[in-house]
């Protein structure tokens, strides 16, 4: 492949050679330095390829063989130029498209985000463009670092971002922090308080007062273990304050509802009736090619965007877009009341397991199905065993209490 | 005596150059054939072409001729020192 690009923008002569001592001819040639390729020997004849130096050495050679040299074919760049030597007008279109080319591909006519999780692809391209970092924007007059910077500042939640041009395409690399988790300052005197009410199946406290047992009944608010711990012994008297910690479970009732109509709207696409809009769109401007008239009726709009590309990274800012409308006529159909039951079975399960979380066990559960006006309910009971502890920073020791700390030793 | 001398040089020499690998047939001008399936041939440091043709092409080397035979043969590439055969290869022989 790129022998013959080589060789065809050097250009060369398919020659054939015709007589009796064409291996003798062939021999000279080679002797005096040329190069041959695809040498073909078709009964008294050879064709051969040379380069248009070689050729010039061919003629005394053939002389002293006795061989015939004859033309076939000149191909290549440097016979093209010279048949259109006089065409002025083709050699500057050609330099004017070789310009247009190199002028295009030095915007940037595509924004792509790689490494966002959390991050919306759509936000973070916004916020470029708001920073001036966006399509039809000339590669030269962005400093990429500064976009960079712009960038983490706009979003603290990127952690780093990287920015590259790849061709006519903005590359953004970004690295998403971690949200940064709860500290917890173990020195600070807290309270567990429960953050549900329930039936206390478990306690197991390691620090502070449990004021709660086994069966016990608490709801919201109820401190569990108390961080205030009173000290009453004979030499001291006084209050400790500790960081309650203790791991605690307890029984709770979620009860949950959802609903769902019988009756749904179906939309009967008329794939028969379609009509498409065909439009170019080149930078801003949109033009119809193809333009169709609008179905009669309701329809949806469907829109499909091509950009042109020279290669995969060089896009271009030039659109194919196809608009799609196609008619549909509603319907209202009633559906089977066990399938919207399985539906809401499915939706309330969800939402019980998004609430309870991770650590929460399932003990028992039961929905309960109603009809009411063509519209199912559905009400999911269920008990959970979870944990319902919370941590409360106590309110520091009042100056008063702190001075009635003290050490008992006159009696 | 002289002479008898320059020889055993001479050989110490060859024995040298033989004990490196590739760079025997470089000085010593002898033929490299590298068969490459039965696709392609191609034969380094031959002297001259004795035959060209589509059956068969015989070139001349120091060590005497290598035939090749085939069908539809014909020189991919072809210089002073390298010549790269193409075709359907059936045969490759020696004549001294």
């Amino acid at each position: 492949m790129f022998v013959y690009l080589w060789n065809y923008l050097r250009g060369y002569v398919i020659v054939e050679i015709s007589g009796l001592k064409i291996e003798k001819f062939l021999n000279g040639a080679l002797k005096e330095g040329n190069n041959f390729w695809d040498v073909r020997q078709d009964g008294e004849k050879v064709t051969l390829k040379t380069t248009r130096d070689g050729f010039k050495n061919l003629k005394p050679m053939a002389n002293r063989s006795k061989c015939q040299v004859r033309i076939i074919d000149k191909v290549g760049l440097p016979f093209l130029a010279f048949r259109y030597r006089k065409r002025k007008m083709l050699l500057a279109g050609a330099g004017i498209f070789i310009g247009l080319v190199w002028f295009l591909t030095s915007f940037v006519w595509l924004v792509e985000v790689d490494g966002n999780n959390l991050l919306e692809e759509t936000d973070i391209i916004a916020t470029l463009k708001d920073g001036g970092y966006t399509t039809g924007k000339m590669k030269w007059d962005m400093n990429l670092r500064e976009a960079e910077q712009y960038l983490i500042n706009e979003h603290p939640e990127i952690l780093w971002a990287g920015i590259s041009y790849q061709g006519t395409k903005l590359n953004v690399q970004i690295t998403e922090a971690v949200p940064r988790p709860v500290i917890h300052n173990e020195t600070d005197a807290t309270d567990i308080v429960a953050n549900r009410d329930g039936i206390i199946t478990y306690i197991a406290t390691s620090k502070g007062l449990p004021l709660v047992r086994k069966g016990d009944t608490v709801k919201k608010g109820d401190v569990l273990v108390a961080g205030a711990v009173p000290l009453d012994s004979d030499i001291v008297t006084s209050v400790a304050y500790v960081n309650a910690e203790a791991e605690i479970l307890a029984q709770t009732l979620y009860v949950l509802e959802a609903s769902a109509p019988l009756d749904i709207a179906v939309k009967n696409y008329i794939d028969s009736e379609i009509k498409t809009t065909h439009s170019i769109k080149i930078f801003d401007k949109q033009f119809n090619v193809l333009k169709a008239s609008a179905p009669a009726g309701e329809y949806d709009t469907l829109v499909t965007i091509d950009q042109f590309k020279l290669t995969q990274s060089y896009p271009l800012p030039f659109y194919y877009i196809k608009t799609e409308q196609v008619p549909y006529t509603a319907e209202n159909i009633t559906q089977e009341q066990s399938v919207v039951e399985d539906k809401l079975e499915g939706a309330l399960n969800d939402a019980l397991l998004e609430k309870i979380g991770a650590s929460g066990n399932i003990v028992r559960k039961e929905i309960v199905y109603n009809v009411i006006d063509g519209t199912v309910v559905g009400i999911l009971h269920a008990v959970v065993e979870e944990d319902i502890s919370e941590e409360v920073l106590l309110a520091p020791p009042q100056q008063n209490e702190l001075e009635g700390v003290e050490v008992d030793g006159s009696n | 005596m002289r002479q008898k001398k320059l020889g055993s040089r001479l050989s110490m020499v060859k024995q040298f150059i033989n004990s490196i690998e590739g760079v025997e047939e470089a000085v010593e001008n002898i033929p490299l054939v590298t068969i490459l399936g039965t696709r392609s041939v191609s034969v380094e440091n031959f002297l001259n072409i004795v035959e060209y043709g589509q059956e068969t092409i015989r070139l001349k080397t120091k060590l005497g001729q290598i035939v090749i035979e085939g069908k539809g043969l014909f020189a991919k590439s072809m210089n002073q020192e390298e010549i790269v055969i193409k075709g359907k290869i059936e045969n490759l022989s020696f004549i001294k």
